[in-house]
């Protein structure tokens, strides 16, 4: 019997018994289930291609029994067929995830299918997002031991998941974590808050037959990939410090082009927070960062390692339909946040009080020279700054104007280099302005009103085959009306002018009852790219119905 | 003390064993040039199948992948490039060469790929993207044993008509249903290609598609079961539209399993 096997008879096992037993030897069971289903048809003036299948859906359902220490978890996924933009190797239906774990004071053991993190992941996390068809979750075995009070030590073995199977690569690795604050006796209860750790991270795959620059030559590859780091976390009062530097050895992929420079990764953090003023300073730079358990695995499969990103999440239409997307080969970039909350009854903060956020943030390539291909170091690093890759300021305001009513303005400049999705550098300068108001009809009737534009100097250049359906300036108007807290209902627009082509209409209604929730939508989607946290994946352009369901138990 | 010494002990033999390093003058091993040391058995064939589309930043540097792979494999590599015909990547520049056809929408969506390049060996197992250059480990297994439909194809033509000549021989018992499928390809090219730093008027494609004779997945052959059965086929192709250079031009005859699209057997000819 395979390791599989027995691993997946025994969380069926546990769960079987907490079913029947619970109440009687504890424990419960929790669960969720998540169905996301999908109709296009053609529409040439979009690019939608017709859906053979009629209806894609997207399905999984998490159950976890826990009872003390002890739990043990189960997702079954079914992609028949993926939702249009997932990749076509998910099609297919199974127990994607299966777990047993321990986890007492001092011992944490994890066997089967399991999420980890070390630090702010530079060398190693795994996690899954279930929008952007992501799941690198490792198979192995997974143990924390917490030795002394403030100590944390972790190792873990295994391979990852890629679709429905694993990549050929091992992922091992061990992680030390000390808060100072609360292993050294002195500095317990004070105002110093102390954290240093230091991880390695160490993947091994077998040879292959990868081809050299050279004509009539392959590459002898480093079978063994190392990557080190080591990270703070200083607090004093308001203040926050976080940094963390890692290094990795010579890690040839499909990423980097099979060259053999090293790579490595700073990030930092600098944060200050009072009562109802906080602002924080982020600084990034990463150069041949991506670290992968399979070197031939191109897109976003098998990342062992994360980079996060350093500019702002948006929910606004405009303000993500140019995302940035983290540069895992090289970029450099700041980030400053301030957060300001105005007090009521002042002259700039009314009766009410007023949210001020200013953001702003700037991407930059590396400066670097070109020095060969497939074999080589693939190029040497000059001092100044690369190309600018991502621009950003922001200032919203979030007033309520009456009991009744609450309006937020955003205005946002931003510059985006088309070089990061893989098109031809350039800048595009875009200015959006979003008017986002809610009314609050009656107790029981709340609309909300949201319209934006965007005035952008990308254009459509027929000689250069440009193709991009987000080119142009752009009008988007929306309206919602929620009842209840069951019912909402809404319609949206956006429409391209000024060289712009598109209008995609939505419209949409849900309902929700206690942790479950129904929505369906009719509309056109354009193509773009969605990004979470600086990765992305491409979504394609549709025109039909969609249809998900949410609930747990 | 003794726990931090097996756990330090342990992080220690992780980091040294973790880590390997190869010098500059190290990173190039020679590899067999498909001459007269050519390492792979008589008619051993891999078929790739490459999608491309020429708004396709990347894929001018698969293509000199799959060029120094022929360097390195000869005649037991065979290539066809497709124009990718429903990706936004595939349509041609304005006033430009569109090298789309229609029959191979069938295998795009088939596939469901979404990135271009994308490349597949023998219709079938893992997608290649990007540069490729790890495409050569995957070949080398294709390679490793003699495809199980031996394929032998000529084209002669006489003016605009060329005349195909397929034989196919089963070298092991095959029970499910085949099909043959037939495609033009031609070399040299000359269009406008996105290539990594800006547009190149002048690139230079070969092995592109330019007509699929048969159906998009071919047509049955009645072929037996047994290990040692033979068929032909003559099937005539009419040069129109797409017109095509014959010297550049070629045939390629591939087998396929009727059910699942892979490539059983596969072989190549100039039109003569």
């Amino acid at each position: 019997m395979t390791i599989k096997k027995v691993l997946v008879a025994v969380a069926a096992t546990a769960m079987a018994v907490a079913a029947q037993a619970q109440g009687i030897m504890g424990g419960h069971v929790t669960g969720n289930v998540q169905a996301d289903a999908q109709m296009s048809r053609a529409d040439s003036t979009i690019g939608a291609r017709e859906v053979e299948e009629r209806l894609l859906l997207n399905t999984r359902a998490d159950i976890l029994y826990q009872n003390g220490g002890f739990s043990a978890g189960l997702r079954f996924e079914m992609y028949q067929n993926p939702l249009l933009g997932f990749d076509a190797e998910w099609k297919g239906q199974g127990l994607a995830h299966y777990f047993v774990a321990y986890n007492s004071e001092r011992l944490s053991v994890t066997v089967g299918h399991f999420y980890e993190q070390f630090g702010s992941g530079l060398i190693l996390r795994s996690y899954e997002d279930r929008y952007l068809g992501l799941d690198n979750a490792i198979f192995g075995l997974n143990v924390a031991l917490r030795p002394w009070q403030g100590v944390t030590v972790k190792a873990l073995a295994g391979k990852q998941r890629h679709y429905w199977g694993l990549g050929d690569g091992l992922v091992r690795g061990v992680d030390a974590e000390v808060n100072l604050a609360e292993a050294i006796k002195p500095l317990q209860g004070g105002k110093l808050r102390a954290i240093i750790g230091a991880g390695f991270v160490s993947k091994y795959e077998a040879d292959a037959m990868i081809l050299a620059d050279q004509a009539g030559y392959r590459l002898k590859l480093p079978l063994n990939v190392g990557a080190g780091a080591v990270r703070t976390e200083l607090g004093w009062g308001g203040w926050s410090l976080q940094a963390e530097y890692a290094r990795k050895g010579q890690d040839p992929s499909v990423v980097n082009d099979y060259t053999y420079r090293e790579g490595e990764a700073l990030t930092a953090t600098l944060a200050y927070s009072q009562r109802g003023f906080s602002a924080t300073l982020q600084a990034k730079r990463v150069e041949n960062m991506a670290f992968k358990s399979m070197r031939s695995t191109p897109g976003q499969q098998l990342y062992i390692n994360y980079l996060p990103a350093i500019t702002k999440n948006h929910t606004y239409a405009f303000l993500t339909m140019y995302p940035y997307a983290t540069n895992v080969m090289g970029e450099q970039g700041l980030q400053g946040n301030v957060m300001w909350k105005v007090k009521k009854d002042t002259w700039l903060g009314g009766k009410y009080g007023m949210d001020v956020r200013l953001n702003g943030a700037v991407v930059c390539g590396l400066d670097t020279t070109r020095t060969g291909g497939a074999g080589t170091d693939g190029y040497s690093v000059n001092g100044g700054l690369g190309p600018l890759l991502f621009g950003e300021a922001s200032v919203e305001v979030a007033r309520k104007l009456s009991k009744t009513v609450k309006l937020t303005l955003t205005y946002a400049y931003q510059a985006f280099n088309p070089v990061v999705e893989g098109e031809l550098p350039g800048l595009y300068h875009n200015n959006i302005v979003v008017a986002d108001a809610t009314w609050r009809v009656s107790k029981q009737h709340t609309l909300r009103f949201e319209g934006e534009w965007m005035g952008s100097d990308s254009r459509r250049d027929a000689s250069a085959g440009h193709t991009d359906p987000r080119l142009g300036d752009w009008l988007m108007g929306l309206v919602e009306w929620s009842i209840g807290s069951h019912w909402f209902v809404s319609l949206s627009d956006q429409w391209a002018y000024n060289d712009g082509q598109g209008n995609y209409y939505n419209i949409s209604a849900g309902y929700t009852h206690g942790a479950t929730r129904l929505q369906l939508g009719y509309g056109k989607q354009r193509r773009g790219m969605l990004c979470i946290g600086g990765v992305c994946r491409e979504v394609p352009a549709s025109n039909g119905l969609t249809l998900s369901l949410t609930t747990s138990f | 003390m003794k726990k931090t010494t097996i756990l330090t002990m342990i992080a220690a033999a992780l980091m040294a064993a973790g880590c390997d390093k190869i010098e500059p003058d190290e990173r190039l091993i020679s590899v067999g040039n498909g001459g007269d040391s050519d390492p792979w058995p008589e008619g051993a064939v891999a078929y790739v199948e490459k999608y491309t589309g020429p708004k396709c930043n990347n894929c001018p540097s698969a293509d000199r992948t799959l060029e120094r792979l022929h360097a390195v494999y000869g005649s037991h590599l065979v290539v066809v490039s497709v124009t990718a015909p429903n990706h936004s990547m595939g349509e041609p520049f304005p006033n430009s060469m569109d090298t789309r056809v229609s029959e191979a929408a069938a295998w795009e969506n088939h596939w469901g790929f979404s990135a271009l390049p994308t490349a597949y060996i023998n219709r079938q197992g893992t997608a290649f993207n990007g540069s490729m250059a790890d495409i050569g480990s995957s070949i080398e297994q294709a390679l490793a044993a003699l495809p199980p439909v031996k394929v032998e194809v000529t084209a002669t033509a006489d003016g605009n008509t060329v005349t195909i000549n397929t034989n196919m021989e089963l070298r092991e018992a095959c029970q499910q249903g085949l099909t043959l499928t037939l495609l033009v390809t031609e070399d040299s090219l000359k269009y406008m290609q996105l290539d990594g730093t800006g547009y190149n008027e002048h690139y230079d494609h070969n092995h592109m598609l330019r007509a699929v004779v048969t159906d998009s997945w071919g047509k049955s052959i009645s072929i037996g079961t047994e290990a040692g059965a033979s068929a032909s086929d003559q099937t005539s192709y009419t040069i129109g539209t797409p017109a095509i250079v014959k010297a550049n031009s070629h045939i390629v005859a591939l087998v396929c399993d009727a059910a699942t699209h892979r490539v059983m057997g596969c072989a190549q000819c100039d039109i003569r």
